[in-house]
């Protein structure tokens, strides 16, 4: 079965924008920058999350890096996350008329996927009260990117979440996350 | 009895979810419920069964998402026959006495439309066609197009369906907690569109339970004329002992679905986890209502893809400097293709205060339908203000009708019997406000009671292709004083007729009447005050105007229109005499660079734009490109190489840079155009939407003097060497962010090396490296756009 949340809104921690933003040592012109892309962006973010359980003899869990990834797992959970569509509309605004805005509100909504999908784990491990292996997603590490059509197909995530797959394997709204996250029992 | 003559007098029941059944019936996670319609029709057909003998008037065939991205042409062929078989034997094996109908099921392609997704309107159009031309083919009585969460796609959709059928079309959209669709638009915006296009029902389905409904069906009864449909969730799932349920009973469910119809709901069921016990249950529920009768609303209404603006009291904005009439700037700008202009200016118009926005691209010398188009689209990738297609050329028009994400305004139509016939069926179409300017074969008449005459007969020939008067705003023509000192008077008193014996709406270009005249500020000003006082609805004016600005907030404070003057005083600054911008204080460390040169580094972009102004009027142009804009460039660049400035920095700097070569390219733009360094093609490659980092890219290269043709984003390989080609450009470059867009990369530098060998190629990204760009077959690897910028002087600087 596929679950469906709606989370509150993480807090925004400033440092891991700008650090997304590459800017590594904080003029206040940087600063000011942050401050008003922040400003721009408040109120446009909606926290959407899809999951379901995996069980031991789901087809995916037949791969290889899967297999290793869950193996200390005691649950499997498939999520996809995403934070809206609006920030992508402030991002192309200003692609066109501010790329330095584009960049700014960029790394923002990376952070705001990035602490949606923390807060998202994090509740998985108050409810089942285990802890969570850091998540792994499609496209990294050893994990095709091409699972993504799998991912999409067993959570229904544009009728859920309304997030789509491009055909390029691009999620749409771009800040958007699907990942595998394991739990195992606390020790 | 046909669908549509049911409709007119009945409550319809609707029938419920198919999905949470199937997985009942074993469908497993990730499986097609579209190809059951073949392997297990008896149960499709029980299913569908069931809800006809539930009560269910209307039962949707088995094909949410039976479309040819899906499936191929020969199996959606099948699927979609087997699936409208199974529905017409349930009608026939049902035991039910009622009405009962077959709908052919639409739900969306599962892609995001362009420029938020990958997939083109008008292929999305095409994708809807394919499955509508089969299902019409195969005797259904009906489309549902469910479950849309995008504006766009809605409109491809119920386009697709108009244009391949004369099926009755409902159409439902699945709306978010927020009361929203997913891509922004509220539910007036969704009536404003459909309604425009000719739905014959336009409601909610899926999402949320009921309750959570009920604030959206709400909107939807208030504002619609046509019927309004309901098909809620039946609530969350729920896990409960390893068993899915979900949280609204059957009891709860109806009741408050019921209470939808007391209101005014024509067409109700249920969607996620309804069964046919739900259905049923409503069904008796609703056998015992009386239909509320439809009510014609009669507003003047247009819609952006996030919101709808009605007419009113309150004066509307409609900003008028996206024209190239007198503006040198703008017109090289259309001239050169240089979209950004454009955009700007409509960014710029929204935070003056505009509430729509005029796009009118005509030039002789360019492609109007082609730049209109693109303008549209663009447009409404920087802005959600609504449109107003401003085009006297007929296929210009529907160009951008076609790709308007909402109900745009028309500008316009006349009373010339030639000008309505062009012009009404694209309204009746694709919906939209239209203007009627109140002129015909013999002019413009002198006086008032002429214009009104005029006036009477577009609305009688508008009725005759179905538009309403709602639908018509009339510009009764504002005429420049300085030519016939009684101009402004008769084009007032014709306002006035218009809005109070034709009950209509009025619109007027206010800039006209002081052409010729000094000081035109004081006399638009004025003169919209006065067409205000006699009824004016709404006004194409200049913004950037202090002047009407202020006429606009005054005349709302004084009207009782601006509740505790808020707006006048949030506004008040405007009133303020304007005093250039405050330059910066020197610091000593600074002594050296001049403003100038310190507005660039620091990345003041307002201030940077208003020191070039200013040194303008004493300094060469050269003089300060060369004396002061590319040295602080430079500073700031060598910085970056040298890590102590950093990208949001750089990127502000160059933003500043620019504002001042903007300065300079305003104040040459009378001259002759300069000649560049050379033309750098650039564009994201095919497959990838990703453009922030080509932005960038373009960006440097223009502060360092190179002619950038961006091609944007999505670029097929034929549209890059077509573009270096014409073009002769020594210089392309390619940027990719995911390893799936890679091939399309080498795709296309293959294609330049084979057909375009002069050229050379710089690519970039986030997922590219040396050797991979090397492995591509490109000339060159750029680790960032300074790289990029020192790349393209080494070949051509």
């Amino acid at each position: 079965m596929i679950f469906r949340i709606s989370v509150s809104a993480p807090p925004i921690c400033e440092g891991e924008i700008l650090r997304y933003a590459g800017s590594f040592q904080n003029d206040p012109q940087t600063v000011a920058l942050l401050r008003e892309c922040l400003e721009e962006a408040e109120g446009k973010f909606t926290y959407r999350v899809c999951y379901r359980l995996l069980e031991e003899d789901n087809a995916l869990l037949a791969s290889e890096p899967l297999k290793a990834y869950f193996s200390p797992c005691k649950k499997r959970v498939v999520f996809a996350a995403t934070v809206g569509v609006e920030i992508d509309r402030l991002i192309t605004k200003y692609g066109r008329i501010s790329p330095a805005r584009a960049l700014m509100l960029q790394a923002i909504g990376t952070e705001r996927v990035e602490a949606l999908c923390d807060a998202f784990c994090q509740s998985l491990e108050r409810e089942y009260q285990m802890k969570a292996v850091r998540r792994i997603s499609p496209g990294y590490g050893k994990l095709p990117l091409s699972l993504q059509k799998e991912i999409f197909d067993l959570l229904d995530c544009q009728r859920q979440i309304g997030l789509t797959l491009g055909s390029s394997l691009l999620m749409c709204p771009t800040k958007s996350v699907t990942a595998f996250v394991g739990l195992k029992e606390r020790t | 009895m046909n669908f549509r003559e049911f409709l007119k007098e009945n409550i319809v029941c609707l029938d419920g979810g198919m999905g949470t059944l199937l997985q009942g019936k074993g469908l497993l996670p990730g499986e097609d419920p579209e190809r059951w319609n073949l392997s297990h029709p008896e149960v499709i057909r029980e299913i569908h069964r069931g809800y006809f003998n539930a009560g269910s008037n209307v039962v949707c065939t088995n094909t949410f998402g039976a479309n040819i991205l899906k499936f191929s042409e020969k199996e959606l062929e099948a699927i979609l026959t087997a699936a409208v078989e199974n529905a017409k034997a349930a009608r026939e094996a049902s035991s039910s006495q009622k009405e009962r109908f077959i709908a052919l099921d639409i739900g969306p392609t599962g892609k995001l439309l362009k420029p938020l997704g990958d997939l083109d309107f008008e292929d999305a159009v095409e994708v809807f066609a394919k499955t509508v031309r089969i299902g019409a083919r195969l005797g259904v009585d009906l489309v549902m197009v469910e479950t849309m969460n995008d504006s766009y796609e809605t409109k491809a959709a119920l386009l697709a369906v108009k244009e391949n059928s004369d099926l009755p079309v409902l159409v439902s959209n699945a709306y978010g907690e927020d009361g929203k669709l997913m891509t922004g638009a509220t539910p007036a915006a969704m009536v404003a569109m459909l309604e425009g296009m000719g739905a014959d029902a336009i409601g909610a389905n899926c999402s949320l339970g009921p309750v959570q409904l009920r604030s959206v069906v709400e909107v939807l009864l208030e504002k619609a004329s046509v019927p309004v449909l309901c098909k809620p969730n039946a609530g969350l799932p729920k896990c409960v002992n390893g068993e899915t349920v979900f949280d609204v009973t059957v009891e709860e469910f109806s009741e408050e679905v019921a209470s939808f119809v007391k209101k005014g709901v024509r067409l109700v069921g249920g969607c996620c986890g309804t069964t046919p016990e739900y259905i049923s249950n409503l069904c008796s529920k609703a056998a015992s209502l009386a239909p509320v009768p439809l009510k014609e609303k009669n507003f003047t209404v247009i819609s952006s893809y996030t919101h709808a603006l009605e007419f009113g009291e309150k004066p509307v904005l409609i900003g008028e400097r996206i024209n190239p009439t007198g503006k040198k700037r703008f017109k090289q700008a259309l001239l050169e293709g240089d979209m950004d202009h454009i955009l700007t200016e409509g960014v710029n118009q929204q935070e003056k205060g505009v509430h729509v926005l005029d796009v009118n691209v005509g030039l002789p010398e360019i492609d109007e339908g082609a730049m209109l188009k693109e303008a549209v689209c663009r447009l409404q990738e920087v802005t959600d203000l609504p449109l107003q297609i401003d085009t006297a050329s007929v296929s210009a028009m529907e160009g951008a009708l076609r790709r308007y994400n909402g109900k745009a305004m028309i500008n316009s139509v006349n009373g010339k019997r030639e000008s309505m016939e062009a012009v009404f069926p694209l309204v009746k179409k694709y919906g939209g406000l239209v203007v009627a300017l109140t002129l015909d074969e013999n002019g413009i008449p002198e006086t008032a009671e002429g214009r009104v005459k005029i006036a009477q007969r577009i609305l009688k020939t508008a009725e005759g292709y179905g538009i309403a008067g709602k639908d018509i705003i009339f510009d009764t023509l504002a005429m420049t004083v300085s030519a016939d000192n009684r101009a402004a008077l008769a084009t007032l008193s014709s306002l006035k007729t218009i809005k109070e014996s034709l009950g209509c709406h009025t619109s007027l270009g206010v800039s006209n009447v002081s052409f010729g005249l000094p000081c035109r500020d004081a006399v638009n000003s004025t003169f919209f005050t006065m067409a205000l006082e006699n009824g004016l609805s709404a006004a194409i004016m200049n913004p950037y105007s202090p002047d009407m600005m202020k006429t606009y907030y005054a005349y709302c404070a004084l009207k009782g229109l601006d509740e505790n003057c808020a707006a006048y005083v949030a506004h008040a600054e405007l009133f303020a005499t304007v005093s250039a911008a405050p330059l910066l204080q020197k610091k000593p460390s600074e002594e050296a660079a001049s403003e100038l040169q310190r507005a660039i580094i620091k990345g003041f972009r307002d201030q940077a734009g208003a020191i070039t102004k200013k040194l303008l009027a004493t300094v060469p142009p050269l003089e300060i490109v060369n004396g002061e804009i590319i040295p602080a460039l430079n500073r700031v660049g060598e910085g970056f190489e040298r890590k102590t400035v950093y990208l949001p920095q750089l990127l502000m700097s160059a933003e500043a840079a620019k504002s001042a070569f903007e300065e300079i390219k305003t104040f040459l733009s009378d001259g002759e155009k300069k000649e560049g360094k050379g033309t750098f093609v650039l564009a994201t490659v095919h497959g990838d939407i990703h453009d922030i980092g080509k932005n960038i890219v373009k960006l440097l290269l223009e502060n360092y003097g190179f002619d950038v043709v961006d091609l944007g984003k999505d670029v097929p390989p034929e549209k890059v060497l077509e573009a270096v080609s014409e073009l002769r450009a020594p210089l392309a470059g390619l940027s990719a962010l995911m390893t799936t867009t890679v091939p399309a990369m080498e795709e296309t530098v293959r294609l330049l090396k084979e057909k375009a060998p002069w050229c050379k190629i710089v690519v970039g990204g986030a997922v590219l490296t040396a050797e991979y760009a090397a492995l591509v077959g490109a000339d060159h690897y750029a680790k960032d756009a300074m790289e990029t910028v020192r790349f393209a002087q080494r070949i051509i600087g």
